[in-house]
């Protein structure tokens, strides 16, 4: 199978998705039926921006160095962004609608619940987790596909 | 009415890549394989561009043709 520059790239974020999901998820997974601890936050926060830079560095390097060929963004590539886009707007719009949902249920249902914002916070990054993901694997499905 | 074109005969017959045409035309070799296997239909700006390109007129580059 042979992909080009900007399939690769976007395959890139699909891995860099998966590999938060597997070595930051279950860090507020833990702390999901409790009181989230804010100030510990911080230093998730600062793992994963190193994580991250030190993640995208190395694999656009490695991008470069095997494909010396430059990235054109052209009228295609602008046309299947649109799309993808498109669709995670309405996946992010959904999210939304949903998570206000989640909280109000829980705010009148269980008010001591509400308290305990570790679910919360674990929800909201699992959606957006989800919702990143669906976008670049349906941008990659768009270019593979067009 | 299905948008087709014989962009592949006359670049072939033009002796240059895709890669070339692409780059000619300000696009991606991988845009100009999906406008010659029909997944892409290109913009009226980039049809002008490769009329010229290929000294082809736009209406015998591209046609439509029935389902």
């Amino acid at each position: 199978m042979n992909f080009s520059k900007k399939e690769l790239s976007i395959f890139i974020e699909i891995v860099f998705s998966i590999l938060f999901a597997i070595f930051f998820l279950p860090n507020f997974y833990e702390n999901r039926l409790g009181t989230y601890d804010f100030n510990s936050t911080i230093k998730y926060i600062i793992q994963i921006v190193i994580f991250s830079i030190i993640y995208f560095s190395l694999a656009y390097t490695i991008l470069e160095i095997f494909i010396k060929r430059k990235l054109i963004n052209d009228e295609r590539d602008v046309l299947i962004d649109l799309k993808s886009y498109k669709l995670g707007y309405i996946l992010y719009e959904i999210s939304l609608f949903s998570f206000i949902g989640v909280i109000l249920s829980v705010a009148i249902f269980d008010s001591q619940m509400y308290q305990n914002n570790g679910g919360l916070v674990f929800m909201i990054i699992v959606w957006l987790l989800i919702v990143s993901f669906i976008k670049s694997v349906y941008q990659l499905y768009l270019y593979r596909t067009s | 009415m299905i948008l087709k074109n014989i962009l592949r005969e006359v670049r072939q017959k033009k002796k240059l890549t895709q890669e070339e045409l692409g780059d000619s035309v300000g696009v991606s070799r991988q845009t100009i394989i999906s406008i010659e296997t029909y997944r892409y239909k290109p913009t009226l700006e980039l049809a002008m561009k490769l009329s010229m390109k290929l000294n082809c007129k736009i209406d015998k580059l591209f046609y439509f043709e029935k389902d």
